[in-house]
């Protein structure tokens, strides 16, 4: 299609490439070609950024992770998690009432929904306890981690969040070397040896919002909606400043 | 040429065809790399996202179209590759100049995941790019496909930088417009 543009304009300064550089390319595309979808590689991209979206939301607020903002008063919003290729793993719905600035949970995220095979989709942070408890969520997630097939690829499973009549849990997944995902204090992500710093000026935030938490207590929280400019799947809920 | 090489990559013998891709190609996403780095990269970064490149062709074979040619799934992929290496390293491009100014036209959105609104979006620009003047062609061509700076394209056609940047803004206007009276609202 734009061949007979490009014809016409060849660079005079097109970077000559050795073919020591080629083979060096070459190497690493044939070994990931012939490795198994289901390697331990493979298994460890994909979850980097589920990762990443868990841990870091579990940094500042330990709440819940979403991949998308929008959040508004009177409005019913649908936080979509996704994995790191981009498919749905679910979505649960939040409705924000304007009356008394509380938000609520109005739907919850089945289990079944997610056809939890491998350790990519169990990354879920919401059950429903009437129909799957979250223990047994855990449980899974657990025994498929320490499957053979993969590799033991989760070092820890953390519950992060739990409310008191144990409808939520959230759980954060750490991986085992060569990559390790973790968080400092300041709530910075740090992916192996790499820090991702993270400031007011990095993110992009959404509407303040009380968050009531469930249970007995019903603790009331100000919380935002922010996700870090520029990293796609990680979202953050933030304690909002007044 | 391309269009059978992208053939031979979504054959059973498309590991071969993805090596002879490698050889051919692997100059020109360099290139692209360093035009759109600002020549900022160092060479194990070059090495390493130019393996992403190759790599994302692969697994996207199946989404190829041969009439769209190689070269500009390539300067997508490699466009993007940078644009994300800068931002999870919080540190902009030395000079981002093509890369802020090719979202407008082609946003980061499109890329070689979404193949199908990547596609349909290309074959809108060709349209677009054949109503320019053979010399607008050029330029516009060198900075969006190559990522060439505007000192670099007004040298190389042997013309003053201002007249460059004067006929660069002249084509992306066009093509804007063209593009938007198509529904392409994000332009």
């Amino acid at each position: 299609m734009f061949d007979e543009f490009f014809d016409k304009c060849a660079l005079e300064n097109e970077v000559q490439t050795s073919s020591e550089f080629t083979d060096k390319i070459k190497e690493k595309l044939s070994k990931k070609l012939h490795t198994p979808a289901s390697s331990k590689e493979d298994n460890l991209m994909k979850h980097i950024n589920i990762a990443k979206t868990v841990i870091s939301a579990a940094a500042v607020a330990a709440l819940g992770a979403v991949s998308m903002l929008g959040a508004s008063a009177d409005s019913v919003s649908t936080l979509t998690y996704t994995s790191a290729d981009g498919a749905e793993l679910g979505e649960v719905a939040f409705e924000v009432s304007s009356e008394n600035g509380t938000l609520s949970e109005v739907g919850t995220v089945n289990i079944d929904d997610f056809n939890v095979k491998e350790v990519d989709d169990a990354v879920i942070r919401y059950v429903d306890a009437d129909e799957n408890s979250a223990d047994d969520l855990v449980a899974k997630v657990k025994e498929l981690s320490d499957s053979e097939e993969n590799n033991n690829l989760i070092e820890k499973i953390d519950v992060l969040f739990e409310s008191t009549d144990s409808e939520v849990k959230r759980m954060a997944v750490t991986l085992s070397d060569p990559v390790t995902i973790s968080h400092d204090d300041l709530g910075n992500l740090i992916m192996g040896d790499k820090v991702i710093k993270l400031t007011r000026d990095d993110l992009e935030f959404g509407e303040a919002f009380d968050y009531t938490l469930s249970g007995e207590d019903g603790d009331t929280v100000r919380m935002v909606l922010a996700k870090p400019k520029g990293i796609d799947n990680v979202g953050l809920i933030l304690s909002a400043d007044e | 040429m391309e269009n059978e090489l992208i053939a031979a990559l979504k054959s059973e013998d498309g590991e071969q065809a993805l090596y002879k891709i490698l050889e051919l190609f692997s100059g020109y996403v360099c290139t692209v790399l360093r035009n759109f780095s600002g020549g900022s990269l160092s060479a194990e970064d070059t090495e390493e996202l130019c393996f992403d490149v190759f790599r994302q062709l692969w697994f996207h074979r199946e989404n190829l179209r041969c009439d769209v040619g190689l070269k500009p799934y390539l300067s997508v992929c490699a466009k993007n590759a940078v644009r994300n290496r800068f931002r999870s390293l919080n540190s902009p491009a030395k000079d981002a100049e093509n890369i802020d100014d090719i979202e407008e036209i082609l946003p980061s959105e499109f890329s070689i995941e979404r193949a199908a609104e990547l596609n349909e979006m290309m074959t809108e620009l060709h349209k677009a790019v054949k109503t320019l003047s053979a010399e607008e062609q050029e330029i516009f061509l060198r900075y969006f496909f190559y990522g060439e700076k505007t000192a670099a394209i007004a040298h190389a056609l042997g013309i003053n930088e201002n007249t460059a940047r004067s006929k660069l803004s002249r084509a992306r206007g066009k093509l804007k417009e063209f593009l938007i009276n198509r529904g392409y609202d994000h332009v």
